[in-house]
């Protein structure tokens, strides 16, 4: 429950915090003094991090760069609040100047996007078990294990080639809270990311150990659209001189991130050696054309379609199954029966699925720890069986009174006129409207990404990050899932014309 | 004379305080045919749904060859079943099951409520298909029917489980005088071999032709016509 409580306390520092600075945003938009910066308050300390003692302000590294950055151009810092991984996009298309999350500079990103010069430099490090402290030290050790990450980086493209090269089984997080967690009780066997992230984790989470050597070298940049080039520029220079006065050092220390590897940086920027993006891990070149992307993604979005498909299907056929059994005790069970199941249908369809699914994964870890696709096919399952039960509940009530006495007066036992008469009669007015919940099931699956289950739209989201556009992606994405549901439609079109019922 | 299969005694009906039936007394004796004549909206359906088990009655006694319900307390849902195996019912509506085949309406109760196997179920579905001129539509579904051949497999399912009492509910209302020639014709033919039937209709030329008594439906009361008492 840790856990839980730890990332819903986030979820709701960040609200509290988004809805405040969203209103500031509005407020102070036409206000031609303004900077606005993107980052993503959920990433959390040290990088931004709505203050636990004051939700409405923001505090950590990133902060108080953008800070230091807007005084010396004369301007207010304005925070606009951008998941992690659209904030690329998010700058591109004007809300947000310049984008300062923990962004790490990529070769892909030098070439679509104007970054900044790096402001810090890190390290990607393994960590694991302590007890696999000596078994699990790099990554070729991790052949056939599942190791975690933040999808949409750096180090998540690092396993993707270990995946190739050592047959290490990546697993992507849309958080960098949960990999450790996960990492702690056993889902998975290490953890790949920034030493920042790593050394944070460490203070307040025990039962893994940090390895020393380092799987690969990146940086933070800030991030600004090509066509602010000038003001990047400007920037550039600020960032030289903070480098020089040591104001960047302060601000480092007093975060508890400064080490040794940031003066050799900041020596080589101010002597204008060149830095690459990253060492140590050969980056996908970027200016793959679209064609290119396309053809290297197809693979891996119809794998995930297929984890999209039979998830749906699974969880919509345990969704009937139970909406079956809850419709049929509501209308013939005894009141305690009824008014539990009836207190059943409302808690899943009263709370969002999203918190059923995190309640599932990790709050109940302690207790029963599901696997990832187990806890998304019953999350889901569980969830629409709900909204199932009252679609077969209403059908079961529509069946006209007539079928019913027919059957009873031929002698049919209770049981038998249901399973007989007036269950084949309800599924016929049920048809349609579980058509219209198996697709909305099919495009609900995709919140089981937060459970680390890759399926078809985290995976386009992969992709639309890596090439810099949702244009294709998003259009391929929506062709895939059309190819799934229209079928179906169709094949429930088919079914009620078959079953039409006499209109006399 | 004749054994009594069916008598109600005494049987009044309340629906939101509205009185239906008001102390209805008859009997209907093995082999007659019984025709409850009156206008429409006097409570000869209600009559047929009370002998059926179908309607709860406030006070009363209704019984159907030695099996009784009556209306000052609930029945055991065992009892209404006992009834029920005694009665057949063919609604004004006729009420086939709209999503199984002529066939399948007709043998269902066979297999699921007497446990006759499928195959001789299906045989005397057939036979009894046949019998009432409609076998070539056995796989047809109800809403394929016309009006008269709806109403001949609504007959078919009601005699598949054999039942002492068949209840008819207005049968005449959909047909035309052809029709309701042949109807008379076979009805008649299942009194020969002692079932009993009782037909609710408004249809006087039907029951002139075709009962071998009358019962007056008035105001929720029967008055005999005949003096066969």
């Amino acid at each position: 429950m840790k856990f839980l409580r730890s990332s819903l306390r986030h979820l709701a520092v960040g609200l509290v915090a988004a809805a405040f600075l969203r209103t500031a945003d509005v407020g102070a938009a036409a206000s031609a003094g303004d900077f606005r910066w993107a980052g993503d308050p959920e990433g959390g300390a040290p990088f931004v991090e709505a203050d636990p003692r004051q939700p409405d302000q923001l505090v950590g590294f990133d902060v108080e760069i953008a800070e230091l950055i807007a005084r010396k151009i004369n301007r207010v810092p304005r925070f606009v609040n951008i998941t992690f991984t659209s904030i690329d996009q998010s700058v591109e298309r004007g809300d947000a100047e310049m984008g300062l999350s923990g962004i790490e500079d990529t070769p892909a990103r030098r070439a679509t996007m104007a970054p900044t010069i790096p402001y810090y430099e890190f390290r990607e490090v393994l960590s694991v078990r302590k007890a696999d402290r000596a078994r699990f030290r790099t990554l070729a050790d991790l052949k056939g294990r599942r190791v975690g990450t933040l999808g949409g980086t750096i180090a998540y493209e690092i396993l993707l080639n270990a995946e190739r090269d050592f047959g290490v089984q990546p697993v992507s997080y849309d958080d960098d809270v949960h990999p450790y967690s996960d990492l702690v009780i056993g889902r998975i066997d290490a953890v790949l990311l920034d030493n920042v992230l790593a050394e944070r984790r460490a203070r307040n989470l025990s039962g893994f150990a940090i390895q020393p050597q380092s799987v690969a070298i990146g940086h933070y940049v800030g991030i600004l659209a090509v066509r602010n080039s000038a003001l990047r520029d400007q920037i550039n220079d600020i960032l030289r001189t903070a480098m020089r006065d040591g104001s960047l050092e302060s601000i480092f220390r007093k975060w508890r991130v400064w080490n040794d590897d940031q003066p050799r940086l900041y020596a080589r920027l101010l002597a204008a050696q060149p830095v690459a993006a990253v060492t140590g891990f050969q980056a996908s070149p970027m200016a793959l054309t679209a064609w290119q992307a396309l053809l290297g993604y197809l693979p891996s979005l119809l794998r995930a379609s297929l984890v999209t498909i039979v998830l749906s299907c699974l969880a919509m056929f345990l969704a009937i199954v139970l909406g079956v059994s809850i419709a049929t005790g509501r209308v013939y069970g005894s009141r305690l029966m009824r008014s539990l199941l009836t207190g059943y249908v409302e808690l899943m369809r009263g709370t969002p699925i999203l918190l059923q699914l995190f309640v599932l994964y990790y709050g109940i870890a302690d207790l029963i720890r599901l696997p990832a696709f187990g806890a998304a096919l019953l999350g889901l399952g569980l969830n629409y069986a709900a909204y199932e039960s009252e679609i077969y509940r209403g059908a079961l009530q529509a069946v006209p009174v007539g079928q019913l006495e027919a059957a009873r007066i031929l002698g049919l036992s209770e049981t038998r006129v249901l399973t007989l008469v007036r269950g084949p009669l309800a599924l016929r007015f049920a048809l349609a409207p579980m058509t219209n919940d198996f697709i909305a099931l099919l495009k609900d699956s995709s919140l089981v990404s937060v459970l680390t289950v890759f399926e078809l739209t985290k995976q386009t989201q992969i992709f639309a990050t890596n090439i810099g556009s949702w244009v294709i992606p998003g259009l391929l994405c929506a062709a895939l899932y059309l190819a799934m549901s229209l079928p179906l439609a169709t094949l429930a079109r088919r079914l009620e014309q078959r079953w039409r019922f006499s209109t006399a | 004379m004749n054994h009594c299969v069916l008598s109600l005694q005494q049987v009044t009906l309340l629906r939101s305080s509205r009185q239906i039936l008001a102390g209805v007394t008859f009997q209907v004796y093995r082999g007659e045919l019984v025709a409850l004549m009156g206008p429409s909206g006097v409570g000869k359906t209600t009559m047929l749904r009370v002998i059926a088990g179908l309607e709860t009655f406030q006070s009363g006694t209704v019984q159907v060859e030695g099996i009784a319900i009556n209306g000052a307390n609930g029945n055991p849902p065992a009892r209404l079943r006992d009834l029920r195996a005694k009665v057949g019912m063919v609604f004004q509506f006729h009420h086939l099951f709209e999503h199984l085949s002529v066939l399948k309406n007709v043998w269902l109760a066979p297999v699921y409520a007497r446990g006759v196997p499928q195959r001789e179920a299906e045989n005397r579905a057939r036979a009894l298909l046949a019998a009432l001129g409609v076998e070539h539509r056995a796989h047809a579904f109800p809403r394929e029917l016309s009006g008269g051949e709806a109403q001949r497999v609504a007959i078919a399912r009601a005699l598949a489980v054999d039942p002492p009492v068949l209840l008819l509910d207005e049968p005449t209302a959909s047909l035309d005088a052809n029709r309701r020639a042949e109807l008379r014709d076979l009805l008649c033919g299942l009194t020969s071999n002692g079932r009993t039937l009782v037909v609710a209709t408004h249809d006087e030329e039907f029951a002139r032709d075709c009962a071998s008594r009358v019962l007056r439906v008035r105001e929720g009361s029967v008055f005999d016509d005949t003096g066969i008492a």
